[in-house]
This record gives C-alpha cells, sequence and structure tokens, in this order.
C-alpha cells in the first residue's frame, strides 16, 4: 500500500536558524500519528511543508501530490484544522458551510448541519460570538463533512477546556477515523492523545528524534524502575532519560539488552509522556 | 438553504459578506439618500412656488430695510397672441386699447426677486441644472467607489493574514491565483456593477423628479426634448467612465493587491507612499511628471468618458504596458500568497 506521506531530507532554514533538519518521514493509511515536540520544535513548520503552505528543502509527497505545485488537488483529499481562532469571525455559520460547499467539491452539506444540529450552535450565529468550544465544533463539522482522506491537526485544542478537548477527539475517533484515513494531530500536550495514536513522533530542535508505532511501546523501548544502589548500576547503561521516583530513580531505554538489566529494578512499558520527556533530557543533555 | 459546487460564486459572495458595508451598503444608503432628496427637492420646490407670493407681501412688510426688485413687462400682445392661437378669437369691439397711464394691468407679468438671485427662466432654458446634477450624482458615486476600492486592494490579503483565517481560506482546495483573480475581478468588475446600477438608478430618479416638478409647473429646472440628447450622454459617460478608469488605474490595483499580499504592517502606507516616493524622484530627478499625470488622470474627475476614450487611444502602447505591468503583478500576488501566511 503506497504511503499516505513520504518525506525524504527535508530542510527549512530561517535565517540563520534551522527549522527542519533532514527530516524523513513515512505515513501509512489508517494511522493515527502524534506529532510530539516543544514549542518551536518545528511541529507547526514541518505540518506547513506537507500542506503547500510553506517553502521547504527536499521532497515531500502527500497522498500522491507535490505539496508546492499541487496544493488545490491535495486540498481536495485532505482538511486541515490550524487552531481555535482560524475561522473568519465576521462570517455567520450559514455563510460559512455556504462557502464550503461552494468551493469544496468533497464537502457534504447535509453531514455537516446533522453534526452541528447536535450542538447549541444557530445557524445565524456569527462565528465571533462563538465561544473557543463552539468554534471548534464547527470547525470540526466542517472537517468531518469533507470526508479527507488526510487530516491534520495542528494543536487543534489549543485554549480549550478539558471537556471540550475530551468531545473534540471522542468524535474525531467515532465520526472519523478508518481504516482508509490519516489523522497527523501535532501538540504539546502528550497525555491527550496518547490513548487514541497509533505511531508517535518526537520532533527537536528540527530534527526528528523518534518515530515508532504505539506497538513499539512494549517492544522497543522500556522502563526501568530502581532503588538504591542499584539505580547507579541501572544508570550506568546507555539510556535515554530518567526521572526520579521514591526511593530511586526510573530509567528509559531504547532497545536495551533486557537480560543484562533483568534484576537490577521493575520493569515497564513506559508511557509516551515519559518517554518524550527522557528523550527531550537526553538531547539537551 | 443548500448550495452547489459554483468556487467563483462562492469566492465573490465571500468578498461581499466581508465587505457588506462597503459593497452594499453604502452604495444602497447613498442611492436612497439622493432620491429622497432629489424627490423630496421637488416636492418642496412645488410647495414654495405657491408660497412665494406670500413670502414677498411677508418681506416688503415686515423688513424695512428689504429691496425687491419688482420687474413689470407689458404682456398684453402676447395676451392677446395667446388668445388669437386659442380657440376663442375675440371680436374687433373686445379688443381694448390701453391708457398709457397709470392703469393696472393685470395681464402684466410680475416677477418678484431679491437682488442676486437666480435668474430660473436662463437655467431652464439651458436644461443645465438637471444636467450639473446628474454630473455631480455620478462624480460622487466614482470617488466613493474609488476610496472604497483602493482601501480594500490595500486591505485584502493582509487582512486575512491579521485575523489568521488565512489559514482556514488556504485550507479549502482554492489555488492561490484563484483567489487573486477573483479578488481583482470582484472589485474591478462586480463591485463597479453595483454602484453603477445603483447610481443609474439615482440619476433616473433625478430625471423623474425633474419631470415631477414640470407637472407641477414649477419654472425650475425642467427636462425638454432638446436636453434629453445631454442627458443621455450623462447616462452613457455614467456607463463607460469606470472602465476606462479601471484600465488607467489597472497597474496601481495590481500593485495594490501585491502589497495587500506582501506587507508585514501598514499595507496601506506602502500603497499611497510608493507612487508618492515615485513621483517626487521623478520631478527631482527628471524633472518631469509622468507618473503624477497618471495617478492623476486614474482618478474620477468631471470628465466626458469620450474624452478620456480619445486619451487612450492616443496613449495605447502606454495602455498596454499598464495592463501588462497589472497582470504582473497579479501574478507576483499570487506566489506571495503561496508562502505569506504571519505578519511575524
Amino acid at each position: 500500500m503506497s504511503s499516505m506521506i513520504s518525506a525524504h531530507s527535508v530542510g527549512k532554514v530561517f535565517g540563520s536558524k534551522t527549522v527542519l533538519d533532514d527530516i524523513h518521514w513515512s505515513v501509512e493509511p489508517g494511522s493515527i500519528v502524534g506529532l510530539i515536540g516543544p514549542n518551536g520544535a518545528g511541529k507547526t513548520t514541518l505540518l506547513r511543508a506537507l500542506l503547500g503552505l510553506t517553502a521547504y528543502q527536499g521532497k515531500i509527497e502527500v497522498l500522491g501530490c507535490d505539496p508546492s505545485r499541487q496544493r488545490r488537488a491535495l486540498m481536495s483529499e485532505t482538511a486541515f484544522i490550524a487552531d481555535t481562532a482560524v475561522l473568519p469571525r465576521w462570517m455567520r455559520v450559514e455563510q460559512l458551510l455556504q462557502y464550503v460547499a461552494g468551493v469544496h467539491p468533497k464537502f457534504n452539506r447535509d453531514k455537516a448541519d446533522r453534526f452541528l444540529s447536535k450542538t447549541q450552535i444557530g445557524g445565524q450565529q456569527k462565528l465571533g460570538t462563538l465561544s473557543k468550544g463552539m468554534m471548534v465544533q464547527v470547525h470540526l463539522a466542517i472537517t468531518l463533512a469533507i470526508e479527507a482522506k488526510l487530516l491534520v491537526l495542528d494543536e487543534p485544542t489549543l485554549g480549550l477546556d478539558i471537556l471540550y478537548r475530551k468531545q473534540f477527539f471522542d468524535q474525531l475517533i467515532n465520526d472519523y477515523f478508518d481504516a482508509d484515513r490519516t489523522i497527523i494531530i501535532s501538540t504539546h500536550q502528550v497525555e491527550e492523545v496518547q490513548d487514541i495514536l497509533t505511531h508517535f513522533v518526537f520532533l527537536n530542535k528540527g530534527r526528528m528524534i523518534i518515530d515508532a508505532p504505539v506497538s513499539d511501546l512494549e517492544t522497543r523501548f522500556l522502563e526501568v524502575q530502581a532503588r538504591g544502589e542499584d539505580s547507579q548500576r541501572v544508570g550506568a547503561f546507555k539510556h535515554l532519560g530518567s526521572r526520579h521516583i521514591l526511593g530511586g530513580k526510573a530509567f528509559i531505554f531504547d532497545t536495551p539488552d533486557r537480560t543484562k538489566l533483568a534484576g537490577l529494578g521493575e520493569f515497564h512499558t513506559p508511557s509516551i509522556a515519559d518517554l518524550f520527556v527522557a528523550a527531550i533530557e537526553g538531547e539537551m543533555s | 438553504m443548500t448550495q452547489s459546487y459554483a468556487p467563483a460564486v462562492a469566492m465573490i459572495r465571500r468578498e461581499f459578506i466581508e465587505y457588506r458595508g462597503s459593497f452594499w451598503l453604502t452604495p444602497l444608503v447613498l442611492g436612497l439618500f439622493l432620491t429622497v432628496v432629489s424627490f423630496g427637492g421637488a416636492l418642496f420646490a412645488s410647495q414654495f412656488s405657491d408660497w412665494e407670493e406670500g413670502i414677498g407681501w411677508f418681506v416688503a412688510s415686515n423688513l424695512p430695510d428689504a429691496k425687491i426688485d419688482i420687474v413689470v413687462s407689458n404682456s398684453e400682445t402676447s395676451a392677446n397672441d395667446e388668445l388669437r392661437a386659442g380657440l376663442v378669437t375675440p371680436r374687433a369691439d373686445q379688443i381694448v386699447t390701453l391708457a398709457p397711464e397709470p392703469t393696472w394691468d393685470f395681464h402684466q407679468s410680475w416677477t418678484f426677486s431679491t437682488p442676486g438671485s437666480i435668474d430660473a427662466s436662463a437655467d431652464t432654458e439651458a436644461g443645465g441644472p438637471l444636467q450639473t446634477s446628474l454630473k455631480g450624482i455620478r462624480l460622487l458615486f466614482l470617488l466613493v467607489l474609488w476610496t472604497v476600492s483602493v482601501n480594500y486592494i490595500a486591505g485584502s490579503f493582509y487582512n486575512d493574514r491579521r485575523d489568521r483565517s488565512v489559514l482556514f481560506w488556504r485550507s479549502m482546495p482554492v489555488s492561490d491565483l484563484a483567489e487573486v483573480l477573483v479578488k481583482a475581478v470582484t472589485i474591478v468588475l462586480v463591485v463597479p456593477i453595483v454602484y453603477l446600477l445603483v447610481l443609474l438608478f439615482v440619476q433616473f430618479s433625478v430625471i423623474a423628479s425633474g419631470l415631477l416638478l414640470s407637472a407641477l409647473s414649477v419654472e425650475l429646472a425642467v427636462p425638454t426634448i432638446s436636453t434629453w440628447d445631454a442627458l443621455t450622454e450623462v447616462l452613457v459617460d455614467t456607463l463607460f467612465m469606470w472602465p476606462l478608469i479601471v484600465i488607467i488605474a489597472a497597474p496601481l490595483y495590481g500593485f495594490g493587491l501585491f502589497v495587500s499580499a506582501w506587507s508585514k504592517r501598514s499595507p496601506s502606507l506602502l500603497f499611497f507612499g510608493v507612487p508618492i516616493a515615485l513621483i517626487v524622484a521623478e520631478r527631482l530627478i527628471f524633472r518631469t511628471s509622468w507618473v503624477l499625470e497618471r495617478v492623476a488622470i486614474s482618478m474620477p474627475a468631471s470628465v466626458e468618458w469620450r474624452e478620456l476614450s480619445n486619451q487612450l487611444l492616443v496613449s495605447w502602447p502606454e495602455q498596454l504596458l499598464g495592463l501588462g505591468i497589472a497582470a504582473l503583478f497579479l501574478y507576483a500576488t499570487a506566489r506571495v500568497r503561496q508562502y505569506r501566511l504571519d505578519l511575524s
């Protein structure tokens, strides 16, 4: 099966700052990929490069299209939610839906109406008068009604309260996702997406430091919680990072020799959040 | 209401929603106001004519220093001529020979006027006031349209970057060139059509109010058959003037769209600043004023469209070059728009 996204040697430089550094990436259909990184890691730039919204070096193909030359064709199959504040505030909901119906050949107006009928949002309401949560619901209604093959979300729940965040991801999984579709979610709030991801990518200072399926958390990565003198012995092995726990330290390893670590501490499957912190700390040290 | 896939229509409609005040409300309110004023003025003038005799007496009796010129013209001959021309022909014994002194003759025409008042009969003969009104209204509309156009051009691609909605618009399957062309077509074609329709309506209203005045027998600006040609010329001017202005101003429009897509702050400053800088530089370096003349001629003025079209025909290579520059600016705008998303 051909890749949804394939990127080779992608780079971008702003002045003297390298924002993307030799990115190689492939995303298959039916994936939910978390693009995770601290602020300024290059997440937004990478997503914009994928969508033809910024210039880049290297080669990118998304759904078989070159984003910099075939953006119109690409956006017919792709939906993009940048963040909660990008809908035109001077428009009414009805006018926005009419606009999308007018310019998007794959927009299903009835589906959008059905989705919005379950909310408190009226067609004559101005977008500028809606709360952030309602604005996201409108954007999500449009996105779900487009029936795109690829959905790109750049910090989609920024500024939303926990109820709206949970509702957002629930709807995404229940109403949008299937085996033929792919979702890329960029966020630095790992906890809220880690349970829905099939893959995760860590980005730091423009470099992709980890690109792995969630199943690798059990097979490839290992957390060893060591106490007392064992923590020093475990720390002597090459590890991604560590954190303090009660009476000792927890170390996270990438493809360790488990036999050598056996007996030195408790083995656990690391969470994406712990792995992310360990990986970033490892980069910094 | 559902809507089928029609990108150009949807995009132009979006422009009219965003600039509702400039594109819809301004011409409609202005047109309504001028229509009400013209009809209201006609009705008021007819009322005023009934009062004018009373006002004359009021002025004479209550203002001791008021000067009223009273012109008495002997209308005997014309009155008798009118009688002869009519159905009733007076018998010889009915023709009265007037005594020279000092008998009052109520056939005489009395005109009351204060010194310096307008000679209404002269206006009526020329048919001028109505034509002047129509031209004035056209100039007013074109000036408003020019202001609206400049404001739209300099702000369109800048405003959606400022409110970040550019990220939403660019998430739709619409090419950058299509975005640019739609904005250009909107401002050089669709919006002017709205303005010109309203303007024509107002001009017809003014003519209608003139006819109303005529029906009410008021000796003011009344169109006569001899003036219809002149009025038609004004309406033709209305239709053809703006397209000519657009052709002349095309490079300026293209430059404005480019600036609005490129500028990270104050696109209006660049839009006005660059031409002004060019004018000054040309004046200082070459001691010529080609740019100034070019900018000046692209602004609405009370010239006739034939005069303007003659100027265009004479300078057609220059106009062709201008259109080429405008096309290059539109293409450059689309290229800049591709990656210019943020203002920071």
